[in-house]
């Protein structure tokens, strides 16, 4: 699909936003439920010690980058993380009530702006593509558009008609063995270490061996390929991805089967960011085009730029800016 | 489904849509990739009745780190001349760096700390080092080496 089509029907779906409601009141208490970060409503929201509050992710990705509040720029580090599970009721509750809200007021506020069918398909969350068929992924899993928690396709009416309690019922078993089999290797404290709510601790990568890392990746049944750098990636974006889950309740939880899946989804991406070549040679005659056009460019604009101080005595050098080029050949790279 | 970052700057445009401050218009948000703006300083200041373009660009990493944003620099529009603007457009602002962005800011957050960065400017005149720095600076501000960052707020 072009980039043109793919965000059209980006626009065309439709996406849960305070401007929604005619009165500017409930559009407040709608944003007021959502992160400041992802713009959307908490998922297993957290607080920080200045009391400001992020979804559980986005707040544990931020701190990879920055070990601060990012509202009050307060310095702020994971272990000051904790769980508003009261905020968390509100925001299910609101989700739930949303779309029951937004008939009432658009009815309310003028004439009717939405149908039924309209106001249903604006409840909350993340955008929400019309057609059902795209939401069910491979293995048969729906993203359950009132809680959020991934219920299968042919469960999804008696989920939603049961008010989302049957949630976590049919992956049961299978997250007891997840469980078992995470902790059974690891623990000699096996008490300590079944513990439902515990996190995976902050880990200091650098004096580990790659043998280690790779052994916690398997015991997690996680890829184990790659180099260090990969295999620290993909263990530090576990434990991010692990404990923004535990920092939701219980009954939001995902199973770690998901996990995973989230988490190749997000080397995916990183993947997509980062071009790998590998026939370089082939890349270069690809390419070879551009690296003339930019060669040229710079070595234009280097004379235009050099031409003033050439005449004071400064002769130039290599032809080339050797930045110029080296910036050619990975133009995706970030950081 | 969607990406996280385009989710993020889907809502930003339909605020955009629904209203930008005075002096700040969306030309262009055809991708997730790239947005236009029209900067215009208001009231009386050094930048008076003039229109700047200026360009954001994001990548995956939107908003955990920031936008590339500059000036566009092309035969029709100029950047402004300023003590904190290069003359290839590129902006010497703490919030697009590393250590001032904060995901919680916005696109039009950015529009209006760099509307205000003009319009309270006294002395029209380039950054210090513009001749240092224009000719090695490469194209996407974000890639710029720790060597080139002298700041002109500390020269």
């Amino acid at each position: 699909m072009s980039k043109r089509n793919r965000l059209q029907s980006l626009l065309d779906s439709s996406i849960a936003d305070p401007s929604d409601f005619p009165q500017r009141e409930l559009g407040h208490l709608d944003s007021s439920l959502t992160c400041k970060i992802c713009r959307e409503f908490y998922r297993g929201p957290v607080s920080l010690s200045c009391g400001h509050c992020f979804c559980s992710l986005c707040i544990r990705n931020s701190m990879t980058s920055k070990q601060e509040c990012p509202v009050c720029r307060k310095c702020a580090n994971e272990g000051q993380i904790r769980p508003v599970a009261a905020l968390e009721e509100i925001v299910e509750s609101w989700k739930a009530a949303r779309a029951l809200v937004l008939t009432l007021a658009t009815a309310n506020g003028e004439s009717s702006r939405l149908t039924p069918e309209e106001s249903i398909s604006a409840i909350a969350g993340p955008s929400t593509p019309n057609k059902r068929r795209k939401l069910v992924s491979e293995d048969g899993l729906i993203d359950c558009p009132i809680c959020h928690t991934f219920v299968p396709f042919d469960a999804i009416n008696m989920h939603i008609d049961s008010g989302c309690k049957s949630t976590s019922t049919p992956s049961k078993p299978k997250q007891k063995a997840e469980w078992s089999k995470v902790f059974s290797k690891r623990s000699k404290d096996s008490a300590q270490e079944s513990d439902p709510d515990r996190r995976l601790p902050k880990l200091n990568y650098h004096t580990m061996k790659e043998k280690q890392i790779r052994e916690l990746l398997s015991q997690a049944e996680l890829s184990t390929a790659g180099d260090k750098n990969a295999l620290t990636a993909r263990h530090q974006q576990w434990t991010i991805l692990y404990n923004s889950n535990q920092d939701r309740s219980a009954s939001q939880r995902q199973d770690l089967e998901r996990i995973r899946k989230e988490l190749k989804k997000w080397e995916a991406e990183g993947k997509a960011r980062k071009v790998d070549i590998d026939d370089t040679d082939e890349y270069q005659r690809l390419h070879k085009q551009d690296f003339i056009e930019l060669i040229e460019r710079a070595r234009r604009s280097r004379f235009h730029s050099h031409k003033p101080q050439s005449s004071r005595g400064r002769e130039g050098g290599s032809p080339i800016e050797e930045p110029e080029v080296s910036e050619v050949t990975d133009p995706i790279e970030v950081d | 489904m969607a990406l996280a970052h385009t989710r993020r700057l889907n809502k930003e445009l339909a605020e955009i849509h629904a209203g930008t401050p005075v002096g700040i218009n969306l030309v262009n948000a055809d991708t997730f990739e790239k947005w236009l703006f029209t900067i215009e300083v208001m009231g009386t200041s050094e930048y008076e009745a003039k229109k700047f373009l200026l360009m954001f660009r994001f990548d995956n990493t939107y908003p955990i780190s920031a936008p590339a944003v500059q000036f566009v620099v092309d035969d029709t529009h100029k950047a402004p001349v300023h003590p904190h603007v290069y003359s290839n457009g590129h902006i010497c602002a703490s919030i697009l760096g590393r250590e001032g962005w904060s995901p919680v800011l916005t696109v039009i957050a950015v529009c209006i700390t760099i509307q205000s960065m003009l319009a309270s400017c006294k002395k029209k005149e380039p950054p210090l080092d513009n001749d240092r720095y224009v000719p090695r600076a490469p194209e996407n501000p974000k890639k710029v080496s720790i060597s080139l960052m002298v700041s002109p707020l500390l020269a």
